[in-house]
């Protein structure tokens, strides 16, 4: 032994102490001092929520057929956690089961990968502890359902794959109301980071469109959550907590399936009736909408083309999304209702007919006759009637019946000379505008708040809009005007032109205006429905509503939406109503009436206006005038609004006047048409709901019309269900027999 | 369930001198074999043992139920193995660790033919390291367990060799030393066992530094090991999976890789006991089963979640007294022989521990070193008892001219 050595033991000595000393510190560091931050990850570690959604509430039309229901469906699902904890990470089970539901094993691969910032669709949006649906079902289908059982019956050869009951949303009627009831799709990443969103799970279907959206959370219910305990290897060791799924509300609508078909119905007829005229009229689209005067109940609204919202359900592939988005497809998706705005044509008479009365301009008064030239000169500019058509001189009843265009030329120059004309004052100080102020008290130019996720405001474009618009944009036109001065001299004119006065409110805009032409007008069919409504009632701008009522699971009712008043005409308004009414009265009844010749029943007393309004005047659309007929019922004492445009379906007294005087026809049931309702008398009272989700049609003591679907809308088809689940616990059965019989044995 | 078949595991007649001791002179002797054990030192090896053997029981019992299998079965060989253990460890306290010195050579010539017949067609893959003999009926040895022993043993009679009345060993030991590690070494690389490697290293610095000889190879050594670990890392010379488990620790929060998640996942569960533990048998994370390899690699997580700082904290403690007195015994001994072993054993002990708890405590990477006594598995068990065994041996040997 030596010193040396000796030394360098005691150098062991104390680096083994120093060794021991950090451990201790570490040890302290991590127990102690961070304790709680890893009790909490560890409490994280073992506890897993499994959200199963909720039945959605189904969607009803007043009288309780579905429009939107649920209807179970089987789906198979994979468990990736318990996938993960087999030796070969389940290949031998996927295997398997590829053939089971008819999928590739490729497909299937990539159809239960989660997915990642790297991983690319499909893949699967839900947590790794969620299961993932790979194939639904139908109970119907008893042949391939019984093929699947398979996994159920030789569970052991399929661990981690369970078949489940599921409820699938279904759209009855196919295309009916596809608009209004819209679609649902999955959540996006962006939507579930959205406050809107709180609460949303990543597997969850989610409303993107129509009623579906606009009433997601009372649809949707609150899903069940399961939180359960689970061991490393992802097996859940027990449920710590459940909380029972809420079934969302049942939403009644105002719409009714009858009408929403023969509404539907008659827009084809007028698309047809149009193209059949021999004017090469293109009539490429028709939008119709029925309104309740009364209340602003949306009773029906049609765009065609439409669309399947079946077609999202389980998941659209881009190409058919893409196909619906075509122009060529004529952009289905879109709604002509409410989701677009046209010119209003002659139909926009009735709102200027109260301008000139209720502001007496140049004195004008129910009585007060104006001539009715086949032209007016505004300027060095001719602006002529329809056809060039002349009258002896009119009253305001009486123009409206002949929709005579130079009558509200005169009262719309005066008017705007009034309101100073060109003049270079800031015109937000004392213009009256009266025909633009007046179309805004009628609701064009502003959102209807119609409960549906998008609408069109239509356009009003007045002195105060124009001066706001040069404003913002002046700075480009005074720039424009210099930068293409050499390479555009026309456009560098323009733009100086429009830099010095682009404020100016040009004489032959302000009389088009009034006619509901040009540039500066333009509204939703929906809009027109509800400007009209508000004559019909005698004032009142109401509120168009689709919900009418929301029911819980148990049958109550939770709410029940009542009409909402947007606003209310002032007296002189009101009086110029009268004058208004006995126009579209005349229209329709009168000798000369502009839709006397479309089909109206006598004995419903129509009153209305056509409308024929230029899109163009050049080009391919020149000669293809949107056809509109707007419609009261009956004139006594106005209940049902109708309003059909037909895009570019010529003129208004013809397509679009017969296709209103049909839909009455068909409320009524007159003439050979089936009735929607008997005598036309809308039910009142709400269909009821029960606790299972059957649907009783309200007890109006009439005769129902031909139910569209079942009346049971939310039970699901009971045989093919309860064999289903028969079928299921048979199997279920069977396998726990075997797997018995194999313990007991040798 | 004896495993390997070392010359001086068989129990050898001992010398002479105590040939007619009898059973109670054994017992009761003062000065007596079992009377001069460092009983210190046996204690809180059996201490260690014993906890282990409970944590190991915690680690495994709802894994065996869920498989149907018996919940007791790791307990029961883990303690069979404890008894083994002592045995063995009786038997080389016993021969004189002076004659031990003749039969290093066939220790070490039996250690390098069981680290060959590993990479013969005898050896298995087990996690990765091809390190294993799988015997009939069950049984396997990891014969790189050891080669700790042999070449403890190995650097002791060489380095301790007196000549020419010189003190310490001279250079030429030094790289006659070196050259007979490196085939062990070599052997063990191949596998690969990274983690026995390093802890070859060790002995071999240990015994080195610790034997007096010059401070220039001790240093040289040092920057060799630093050099070559640098050029390892930068070179990648390494399988991507060891180099992920070394470089995990540093990144435990890249949860793809599944030693990162093991990481992450030990020390959530050491973080979770908190200062008192959730209790024997109560730790949700071990009942989980959610560290991997917890019952041998990563028992101390166990002892972390279950027993808290103080409980861990005292197992450290324990440890920290076998070394101690592993320390005490190296100094103490008669002659540089005696002392070479005891510090051979120490640095391994002290390089095996700091490793395994480190690793567990994301201090250091992850390497595949058992916790000396507490983890389970046999070869290791049986290793660390011979080694006690060896530092007993020298304990009772020392201070005494026979």
């Amino acid at each position: 032994m030596n010193d040396r050595a000796r030394q360098r033991v005691f150098i062991l000595r104390v680096l083994v102490l120093s060794l021991v000393a950090t451990l201790l510190g570490r040890l302290w560091y991590l127990q102690v001092l961070s304790g709680p931050t890893y009790r909490a990850a560890a409490a994280s570690n073992q506890v897993r929520e499994l959200v199963d959604p909720a039945p959605r509430g189904q969607i009803l039309d007043d009288e309780g057929r579905a429009l939107a229901r649920n209807r179970y469906e089987y789906v198979v699902t994979v468990n990736n956690a318990s996938l993960a904890a087999q030796k070969d990470r389940g290949k031998a089970v996927l295997r398997r089961l590829a053939p089971v539901v008819g999928l590739s094993l490729p497909e299937l691969t990539q159809k239960i990968r989660l997915c990642g910032p790297k991983v690319p669709q499909p893949c699967y949006t839900g947590s790794p502890y969620q299961p993932v649906p790979v194939k639904n079902f139908d109970p119907a289908d008893s042949a391939a359902l019984q093929r699947a059982l398979v996994v159920v019956e030789k569970s052991e050869l399929f661990p981690g794959v369970e078949i489940a009951e599921q409820p699938v949303r279904i759209y009855p009627d196919k295309s009916l109301a596809s608009h209004e009831l819209g679609y649902l799709q999955p959540i996006t990443a962006q939507e579930l980071t959205s406050p809107a969103f709180a609460g949303y799970q990543p597997t969850e279907l989610v409303g993107k469109q129509g009623l579906e959206k606009q009433y997601d959370r009372q649809l949707r219910g609150t899903p069940a959550v399961r939180k359960v305990s689970v061991n490393a290897h992802g097996d859940v060791t027990g449920t710590l907590s459940t909380t029972q799924p809420v079934p969302g509300d049942t939403l009644v609508t105002n719409l009714d399936a009858g009408l929403q078909q023969a509404l539907a119905k008659e827009l084809v007829g007028g698309i047809k009736t149009a193209q059949s005229q021999g004017k090469g009229l293109l009539a490429t689209s028709a939008a119709g909408v029925v309104v309740d005067v009364h209340t602003g109940a949306v009773l029906a609204m049609a765009s065609v083309p439409n669309y399947d919202p079946n077609q999202f359900i389980g998941g659209i592939s881009q190409a058919q999304f893409d196909a619906l988005q075509a122009p060529e497809a004529g952009s289905p998706l879109i709604s002509r209702a409410f989701d677009a705005a046209f010119p209003p044509g002659s139909t926009f008479k009735g709102s200027s007919s109260v301008a000139i009365l209720a502001n007496n301009i140049n004195g004008a008064t129910p009585g007060t006759v104006t001539p009715c030239p086949p032209s007016y000169k505004v300027g060095n500019q001719d602006f002529g009637n329809f056809e060039g058509e002349s009258f002896a001189p009119v009253d305001t009843a009486t123009a409206l019946e002949v929709s005579c265009d130079t009558y509200f030329y005169q009262f719309a120059y005066y008017e705007w000379v009034h309101d100073g004309g060109l003049k270079d004052a800031n015109p937000l100080g004392p213009a009256r505008e009266d025909f633009a102020r007046t179309a805004k008290q009628l609701g064009y130019g502003s959102a209807t708040g119609i409960d549906l996720p998008s609408e069109s405001s239509g356009v009003v474009f007045d002195r105060a809009k124009l001066y706001r618009y040069w404003q913002q944009n002046k700075a480009d036109f005074c720039s424009g005007a210099t930068k293409y001065a050499k390479t555009d001299p026309q456009r560098a004119a323009q733009d100086a032109d429009a830099c010095a006065t682009g404020y100016r409110l040009y004489a032959g805009n302000a009389v088009q205006f009034a006619i509901g032409q040009g540039s500066n007008i333009l509204a939703s069919p929906l809009q027109q429905a509800m400007a009209y409504a508000a004559i019909g009632n005698g004032g009142t701008l109401l509120q168009p509503q689709l919900a009418r009522a929301f029911i819980k699971p148990d049958g109550s009712i939770d709410r029940l939406v009542t009409p909402k008043v947007r606003s209310v005409l002032n007296a002189a308004q009101k009086q110029a109503l009268t004058t208004v009414r006995e126009g579209l009265t005349l229209v329709v009844q009168g000798p000369k009436g502009t839709a006397k010749d479309a089909g109206f029943d006598k004995q419903l007393d129509v009153g209305g206006k056509t409308g024929t309004a230029d899109v163009a005047n050049q080009g391919p659309l020149n000669g293809q005038p949107d056809a509109w007929f707007v419609g009261l019922q009956p004139m006594s004492a106005p209940r049902y609004a109708v309003v059909v445009m037909i895009e570019h379906g010529g003129q208004g007294g013809i397509a679009a006047a017969q296709t209103v005087a049909n839909v009455y026809k068909d409320i009524y049931g007159l003439d050979g048409h089936a009735a929607v309702w008997p005598n036309g008398v809308r039910p009142t009272a709400l269909p009821k709901v029960a606790a299972n989700g059957e649907v009783k049609a309200p007890q109006t003591g009439i005769v129902p019309v031909t139910p569209l679907a079942p009346l049971v809308g939310g039970a699901p088809d009971p045989v093919a269900v309860s064999n289903a689940r028969k079928a299921i616990q048979d199997a279920k059965a069977k396998a726990a027999a075997a797997a018995a019989q194999q313990q007991g044995g040798p | 369930m004896t495993d390997h078949p070392l010359p001086w595991g068989t129990a050898r007649s001992a010398p002479a001198r105590r040939r007619r001791s009898t059973a109670r002179d054994v017992v009761l002797e003062r000065g007596g074999p079992v009377r001069s054990l460092d009983w210190a030192l046996q204690l809180a090896v059996i201490g260690l043992a014993g906890v282990g053997a409970l944590l190991i029981y915690s680690a495994t019992r709802h894994l065996q139920t869920n498989k149907g299998l018996d919940p007791a079965a790791f307990l029961k060989k883990d303690i069979l193995n404890i008894g083994i253990g002592l045995v063995l460890g009786a038997v080389a306290a016993r021969v004189d660790y002076r004659a031990l010195r003749a039969y290093a050579p066939i220790v070490y010539g039996a250690s390098v033919f069981g680290l060959i017949a590993v990479l013969s067609p005898l050896g298995s893959t087990i996690n990765g390291a091809h390190s294993w003999i799988v015997l009939p009926a069950g049984f396997q040895v990891e014969p790189s367990e050891f080669a700790k022993v042999a070449l403890v043993v190995g650097m002791a009679m060489l380095l301790g060799e007196k000549r020419d009345g010189e003190d310490a060993p001279r250079d030429t030991d030094v790289l006659l030393v070196l050259a007979l590690a490196a085939v062990p070494m070599a052997l063990i690389m191949l596998q690969p066992d990274l983690g026995v490697m390093l802890v070859l290293v060790f002995i071999i610095l240990g015994a080195i530094a610790v034997s007096g000889a010059p401070k220039r190879w001790v240093i040289g050594l040092t920057l060799a090991g630093v050099l070559f670990g640098g050029a390892v890392i930068q070179f990648h010379l390494l399988k991507p999976y060891q180099e992920a488990r070394l470089t995990a620790f540093a990144n435990p929060t890249q949860q793809l890789s599944s030693t990162g998640l093991q990481v992450n996942q030990a020390k959530t569960a050491i973080g979770a006991g908190g200062l008192t533990g959730e209790g024997l048998f109560h730790g949700t994370q071990t009942n989980g089963g959610y560290v991997p390899e917890q019952q041998t690699d990563f028992v101390y997580t166990v002892a972390g979640e279950e027993l808290g700082f103080i409980g861990s904290a005292g197992i450290l403690l324990l440890l920290a007294l076998v070394l101690w007195r592993g320390t005490r015994i190296a100094a103490a001994a008669d002659d540089a022989f005696g002392m070479l072993l005891a510090a051979g054993v120490v640095a391994w002990f002290s390089f095996q521990s700091f490793v395994n708890i480190g690793m567990t405590l994301g201090i250091m990477p992850v390497t595949g070193l058992p916790l000396p006594f507490v983890s389970y598995g046999g070869s290791s068990m049986f290793a660390n008892m011979i080694a006690v065994g060896l530092l007993q041996n020298v304990h009772v040997r020392s201070g005494r001219k026979a």
